[in-house]
């Protein structure tokens, strides 16, 4: 599956739908346009990762840089997973604590609004 | 074929991000030959694509360089899957690589961490004079 990355908004919320594959290649893409969101004062975001067919830690960092950006305005970013293979890389690194995590993007929107 | 009837499989691809993900087509095919479950080969193309972003972003100061490179050696043992991933670069010393394994979540450092919960060893050496040589195992269950 090619990468993609597409951002829309609901209420005001920024969701960030990626799709593909998101490594040490792609991931840049994905943390180029978290940084923009934030210098936008967007700083709830919903990142849908249920089209990533393959996440690796250069993916976790992107994120995880995301989240540290957010965190001094009081922002979240709040995952979107329904895929047991992603998952379990959130759960080995720990980061299910770290990340709200829903497996619907209208699940991940109600813990927002 | 090697005298203890191990085959083997090596690949060298530039040290850049776009070439990452030929080095996990290619483990993948050989895990799926040797008939891994599927979970398990997932394990192996992460924990081999970990390996070598790690080669990526840390082995070679200058990365402009193109004889930067990213070896990969695939030895199909009777009940296991050993993966070699070496480099020529300076890289990362055994005292840091183990520093990197404790870190809390970070944006980097969490890719150790990844390989050594999903491989079954792993195993880390300098070679004198040349780069690391980082190795996987994964048995077959």
């Amino acid at each position: 599956m090619d990468f993609k990355l597409e951002t829309k908004e609901v209420k005001s919320v920024p969701i960030l739908k990626v799709q593909g594959e998101m490594d040490v290649y792609t991931a840049p893409r994905v943390r180029s346009r978290m940084v923009d969101l934030v210098d936008q004062g967007k700083y709830n975001i919903i990142v849908d990762l249920q089209k990533v067919d393959f996440l690796d830690s250069s993916g976790l960092g992107v994120l995880v840089g995301g989240l540290k950006r957010v965190k001094p305005h009081k922002g979240s970013i709040v995952l979107v997973i329904n895929e047991d293979k992603i998952l379990k890389i959130f759960k080995i690194t720990g980061l299910t604590k770290v990340f709200p995590i829903f497996d619907t993007e209208k699940k991940a929107m109600s813990s927002i609004t | 074929m090697k005298a203890d009837g191990s085959k083997q499989v090596g690949l060298t691809l530039p040290a850049k991000p776009e070439y990452v993900v030929i080095a996990r087509l290619v483990v993948a095919g050989v895990a799926r030959q040797m008939h891994f479950e599927e979970e398990a080969v997932e394990d192996i193309r992460l924990a081999t694509s970990e390996a070598c972003s790690n080669i990526v972003k840390h082995a070679y100061e200058d990365k402009s360089r193109k004889d930067n490179i990213i070896r990969i050696d695939c030895e199909v043992r009777e009940k296991q899957l050993a993966i070699e991933v070496s480099d020529r670069g300076v890289g990362l010393s055994e005292e840091k690589f183990n520093e990197v394994c404790d870190t809390e979540p970070t944006e980097g450092g969490l890719g150790l961490n990844i390989i050594r919960a999903l491989m079954d060893e792993v195993k880390y050496c300098r070679d004198e004079g040349a780069g690391l040589r980082l190795t996987l195992v994964k048995n077959l269950s």
